[in-house]
């Protein structure tokens, strides 16, 4: 048998045990050993905190009163925990974008850094929390009397109160010592940590222990088990469905608002994706947790007597049947509970109340503000001593006033639906942009009026506050304000009952007043910012224009974080400005990022406080917001423009690029041109030049061989004349140098003057002319000149190439109204396809025998002088000879400027 | 809604699967709170099955949300 002194050796042991590895911990964690630290099963673990000696204790206790009502208690996590993707998560992106250190801080962040709403949830959550504190030290307590009673010692029970006192002093040393450390980054406590987690592994080896041997020990085995499940007491228990589903909701709703949660889930969390672990392992523990709580106190109900107390039955259990080693196990299974919750409860409040109530107090008191000289840091980790110290104070002193409730769920539901008055305003500042905070502020007080008015105060029994005439009468009389009651809703359990109306009122105050109020422009900044948070990750700077000095932001940041750290900060800042030296340029995201920082050691709202002392309150405006808006609105029409600029420049650049080419084929083709022009005038010149020397040379020559070569070089300068004529005629037109004599001139008198010109007008020469003069008498208005000689041209040609026995060329005329088409249609040979695409090029002659005299210049000076005449030449196929068509307008005037968007398509000939 | 330029309308086949399991992992926990619910609020009043069996039914139930929380965490959300 265990001796009181013995157990509590044991609990010193154990104590101590704890101390040595946080410890070990902290200075691992501070030498950057902090791997294994940051697994993703000791956060698991240290979400265990949710496992209070309630539960431990509790549980059993509760399924003894209320059958199966106990797992509601579990369930709802469960459920919040594997719908982590919709809920959690977002809530720890949040909490580590805001570096929150508590739910007030997270509250106060989203509804513009407001310390007055951060007090409220501060207030709220002492004074739901504190009679929780009060159940673990009752707890502890009565579980020190257990081996008390059960051991004859001479010390007895020992008085109950002194050792509920030592058991809260205890408590609060570790938690000071191990919480208040140092003002760690991101309140992140790996000693603490590491001691919850192996608490959590203590209290559910301990449950599963005397579960074990409860079952396979004394019921002897599962189904035997089973069966005295089926005949125990408990198979009397009937569902409440109203009061199962509030229950399941209610736990729900505090394992998201608990201070000691967000405590574990948010603050301590050191990576996101241990949250997807988390999402399945802590439903796992809670259901291992609560897997024998049925089983113990079926057999608890059975073997124990009537007036034993059924919370107990974890511990006296084991003791009746004389296991003494395993009841002392689960005593220290229910000590962790007890110690681990109030620690981690211990730190969540007193950092809220040091950061939201006690330091904004301070401040307020120095005069100088936020750039005296001193240290801020000490301040800090006093306050925060004291709080804990003030926390657990008040647990004992509720303990002490409440002399020990008995029923341990009752303490802990009434609690829940305390903290759970957060969550409207949580939840619709998480997803809802246009909650504002006189909604979270009106939400809040009226919830918790509601909740204090119906549960807590009657909680009391017939207390000064609320004597028993009241609940049965209500105030004046008046029934409808029945605390229990309320506005005749009667019959209703009352835990339901408070849960109703408190939760309708929060909500529908935190909506109403939120429609109707208008939020600060910091607040539709930070709503922006935590109802996005996935979208955005870049932060809007909830600073502008500031006027700080970098140096008062130096001097402060020292004070609160220490000077060795803030330098480094400034001088990492200075580093990404582009800048040597401690000392940033004090720009807006500067100002932001050491704000965010800073709020991370004492809470968003003091942190925004003391930066706007220092930038002289220039925060950011509605001017701002919109200026802000409107920035972005430009950036994006910038874009746009820039895109339709791009796509511009591509199509310049094609047209470039096909300029380019066209301007290269028309470099070959000038080349071209050049050899074949200086191969042109070589030939006359050569034979010029070999007959003259000829004449020079030779003294004896005869007059008939004088006069024969003499006329050659006649011939051939005549030639060489025409050509000269003829490229100079071409570069002319080219040019577009020409000067055109526009009047009306008869269509029949142009082509008589070619034929006239050609010499064939009288018949006698070998080609034969075939016209149809009626159709000819057209009136056209265009240079009579310049058409002949494209006319001469192309009769010329019939005549040289037209190889038929007896040549014959018709010509004929169609009057299309603005047009006129001139066909010149011989009986020869066709032009074969290939050469038709060349016959308008310069130099092309299709056949060798007959050039002389020819140029090779010809069609394309038609062109040419077509192209100016507003019309165009082409070869006409499937004549049944050789076939050219000349098209011109009847207008040549009124064609020209037509056609001057077209004249470099005309020239696409070439 | 107007659509985001950066994000792609249509995934590949990989992150399609993803995005449907995430949906799944949505549900889950209206799923669970309908099965953790209903016997409560569906068994008329005063009759109950044997307490054995509904308890095996609430830890049946638990354990299996556990085990496709854990498989669709590990395969779709794990990345956070």
């Amino acid at each position: 048998m265990a001796s009181f002194n013995l157990l509590v050796g044991v609990c010193l042991v154990y104590v101590l045990g704890l101390f040595i590895v946080a410890f070990w911990v902290e200075r691992r964690a501070r030498r950057g050993h902090k791997n294994w630290l940051r697994s993703p099963l000791i956060y698991t673990l240290s979400l265990s905190v949710y496992c209070t000696a309630w539960t431990f204790y509790g549980a059993v206790g509760y399924a003894a009163r209320s059958g199966l009502e106990f797992l509601t208690i579990y369930l709802g996590p469960t459920l919040v925990f594997i719908g982590w993707w919709l809920l959690l998560r977002k809530l720890v992106r949040i909490g580590k974008m805001q570096r929150s250190t508590s739910i007030a801080d997270l509250i106060s962040s989203r509804f513009g850094k407001s310390n007055a709403l951060a007090v409220i949830v501060t207030l709220l959550a002492v004074i739901g929390i504190t009679p929780y504190i009060a159940l673990q030290l009752q707890s502890v307590t009565l579980s020190f009397a257990v081996f008390g009673d059960m051991t004859t010692d001479d010390r007895g029970a020992g008085d109950l109160n002194s050792t509920a006192f030592w058991v809260a002093a205890g408590l609060a040393v570790f938690t000071v010592i191990f919480g208040t450390r140092t003002l760690d980054i991101n309140e992140r406590h790996h000693g603490v940590v590491m001691a919850i987690a192996i608490e959590a592994v203590v209290k559910l080896f301990a449950l599963l222990a005397v579960g074990v041997f409860v079952v396979w020990g004394m019921a002897g085995g599962l189904t035997a088990m089973l069966d005295r499940i089926d005949t125990s007491p408990l198979a009397e228990w009937r569902f409440d469905g109203g009061r199962w589903t509030a229950l399941t909701f209610l736990s729900a709703a505090a394992v998201i608002c608990l201070p000691r949660m967000f405590q574990v889930l948010v603050v301590e969390n050191s990576d996101e994706r241990h949250l997807g672990i988390a999402a399945w392992a802590f439903p796992l523990y809670l259901m291992l947790m609560s897997l024998f709580v049925v089983p113990i106190a079926v057999i608890g109900l059975s073997l124990m007597p009537d007036e034993a107390n059924p919370d107990l039955f974890v511990l006296t259990l084991p003791l009746t049947e004389g296991h003494g080693s395993l009841a002392m196990l689960a005593f220290l299974g229910g000590f962790s509970s007890a110690t681990s919750m109030v620690i981690v409860t211990a730190i969540a409040l007193s950092t809220m109340m040091s950061n939201h109530v006690v330091m904004p107090v301070w401040l307020r008191l120095q005069r100088q503000g936020a750039t005296m000289s001193g240290d801020v840091r000490n301040a800090v980790l006093v306050s925060r001593r004291i709080s804990i110290g003030g926390v657990l104070l008040l647990g004992y002193g509720y303990f002490r006033f409440s002399s020990g409730g008995e029923a341990l769920a009752a303490i802990g539901l009434i609690s829940f639906a305390g903290v759970a008055q957060v969550l409207p305003a949580l939840l619709g500042g998480i997803f809802w942009r246009g909650a504002t905070r006189w909604g979270a502020v009106a939400g809040l007080l009226g919830g918790f009026f509601v909740w204090a008015y119906t549960l807590f105060l009657p909680s009391f029994g017939d207390s000064p506050i609320m004597p028993v005439w009241i609940l049965a009468a209500g105030p004046w009389g008046i029934e409808a304000l029945r605390p229990q009651a309320l506005f005749g809703l009667d019959g209703l359990d009352p835990l339901v009952h408070a849960l109703i109306w408190s939760m309708t009122v929060n909500t529908a105050l935190f909506t109403i007043f939120s429609l109707i109020t208008f939020p600060t422009p910091l607040e539709r900044l930070q709503g922006a910012q935590i109802v996005n948070a996935f979208e955005r990750s870049g932060a809007a700077p909830g600073w502008v224009g500031s006027g700080a000095d970098g140096e008062d932001l130096l001097v402060m940041a020292q004070r609160i974080i220490g000077a060795k750290e803030a330098q480094a900060m400034f001088q990492r800042a200075a580093e990404t400005q582009g800048q040597k030296g401690y000392m940033p340029e004090p720009t807006p995201e500067f100002v932001e990022m050491l704000e965010r920082e800073l709020s991370g050691w004492v809470g968003a709202a003091t942190a925004h406080a003391m930066v706007a002392q220092i930038t002289g309150g220039a925060a950011v405006s509605v001017q701002d917001l919109l200026a802000m808006a409107d920035e972005t609105a430009q950036m994006r029409e910038y874009s746009n423009r820039l895109e339709v600029k791009s796509a511009e420049l591509q199509h310049a650049a094609r047209q470039l690029r096909e300029a380019n080419e066209k301007l290269t084929e028309i470099s070959i083709q000038k080349d071209a041109f050049l050899s074949q022009i200086s191969h042109e005038l070589r030939t006359p010149m050569t034979s010029i030049r070999a007959f003259s020397e000829i004449l020079r040379e030779e003294r004896e020559l005869g007059r008939e061989d004088m006069t024969r070569y003499l006329s050659i070089i006649h011939d051939e300068s005549l030639r060489l004349t025409r050509l000269l004529d003829d490229l100079l005629d071409l570069g002319v037109l080219e040019n577009g140098q020409v000067a055109l004599h526009i009047q009306d001139v008869s269509l029949r008198q142009v082509i008589e003057r070619a034929i006239g010109a050609t010499g064939l007008g009288n018949g006698t020469v070998d080609l034969k002319i075939r016209r149809s003069p009626a159709e000819e008498e057209i009136s056209v208005r265009t240079d009579g000149d310049r058409l002949s000689q494209v006319f001469i041209n192309l009769i010329t040609n019939a005549r040289k190439y037209c190889a038929a026995d007896q040549p014959e060329l018709r010509i004929a005329v169609q009057d299309l109204g603005t047009r006129v088409i001139v066909d010149f249609i011989d009986n020869g040979a066709e032009i074969s396809p290939k050469n038709q695409s060349v016959i308008f090029e310069k130099f092309t002659r299709l056949s060798d025998e007959s050039t002389a005299g020819s140029t090779g210049l010809g069609l394309a000076i038609c062109r040419e002088v077509m192209t100016k005449l507003g019309g165009d030449i082409s070869y006409l196929p499937g004549q049944g000879g050789a076939a050219f068509r000349v098209n011109l307008p009847v207008n040549a005037t009124l064609a020209a400027r037509q056609s001057v968007g077209t004249r470099t398509g005309t020239g696409d000939f070439r | 809604m107007k659509p985001d330029p950066d994000t792609p309308l249509f995934l590949e086949r990989r992150g399609y699967r993803r995005r449907r399991i995430i949906d799944v992992l949505r549900l889950l926990p209206f799923l669970g709170g309908l099965l953790f619910v209903a016997p409560a609020l569906l068994l008329p009043a005063g009759e109950t099955a044997r307490l054995s069996l509904t308890l095996l039914y609430f830890f049946g139930v638990w354990v299996l949300l556990i085990f496709v929380c854990f498989m669709l965490s590990r395969s779709g959300g794990s990345d956070g």
